[in-house]
């Protein structure tokens, strides 16, 4: 059983691009507390650093280091499952859903964030309104193992 | 906070036309820059054949992915190309998951990579 479930984490960060490596090696030390494995980990680790390079780039670009970006982590028996909310001007989900999808068939150098979150984690949850903010929730379920007990 | 710590760029002129950017450590929002800068002063000298060798890149994002096919479009528009070496296989997935996998040529070593733009200059 993990003794950590049921735990909150919160991570209240500057604006800047150097915090990113901080929020994603916290973020994956707490992943390595679960059932997780090297691959999940990873892959928590690149969700977490694409949602906080969101929020820093879209989300509150003025005043570098001045507003934060909060990282939230909640340790539960399901899985681990992070939000990370930015104070910014917010977007419209669809619109950017749309550009995402439309993915690498027109070579972009921009865009690709939102699929690798969406490829990586199990659950994800956009939630922006226009001035108002922005906050990704992400869930990585842990994988129950089969086992197979012998007679 | 120094980035150095974070990733190193190497720079390795191969002949008149092609260069390796050795690219180890994690590159991403913070690190790419260094990366873009390394990559651009080299096009400015006419290296339009580029292998960025990505044996020690542990870990990498899409502002990452965004400065590799920002440089691959600027070397294409000068008839070059840029050759992805040694991705591992957690570069190899994220390459997959954006399908830039079918974008950028790939290669196995450094080495190869180098040999296929050596014999494409060869054969022209």
């Amino acid at each position: 059983m993990d003794t950590s479930s049921g735990c909150h984490v919160e991570l209240h960060l500057p604006n800047r691009p150097e915090f990113v490596a901080v929020a994603r090696l916290a973020v994956s030390a707490l992943a390595c507390r679960m059932s997780f494995d090297i691959d999940a980990i990873e892959d928590i680790k690149v969700a977490v650093g694409e949602a906080c390079t969101n929020a820093i780039e879209h989300g509150c670009p003025a005043e570098p280091g001045v507003q934060v970006i909060v990282v939230c982590c909640d340790l539960k028996d399901e899985g681990l499952e992070i939000t990370v909310k930015d104070p910014g001007e917010g977007f419209d989900p669809a619109t950017a859903a749309r550009q995402h999808r439309q993915g690498t068939a027109v070579l972009t150098e921009r865009g690709l964030g939102m699929l690798l979150i969406e490829s990586l984690m199990d659950e994800v949850q956009f939630d922006s309104m226009p001035g108002n903010g922005t906050q990704v929730r992400m869930l990585k379920r842990v994988r129950v193992l089969e086992t197979t007990e012998s007679s | 906070m120094s980035n150095a710590i974070n990733l190193d760029v190497q720079k390795k002129c191969v002949d008149a036309h092609t260069a390796i950017v050795t690219l180890s450590g994690e590159m991403d929002m913070y690190t790419s820059p260094q990366a873009k800068e390394a990559m651009l002063e080299l096009l400015a000298q006419g290296y339009y054949h580029l292998v960025v060798n990505l044996q020690g890149t542990e870990y990498l994002d899409s502002t990452a992915l965004g400065v590799l096919v920002g440089t691959l479009k600027r070397v294409r528009e000068q008839g070059g190309d840029l050759r992805l070496a040694a991705p591992t296989p957690r570069v190899r997935r994220l390459l997959e998951i954006t399908r830039l996998i079918n974008v950028f040529p790939i290669d196995a070593t450094e080495q190869e990579a180098t040999a296929k733009f050596q014999q494409e200059g060869n054969e022209s």
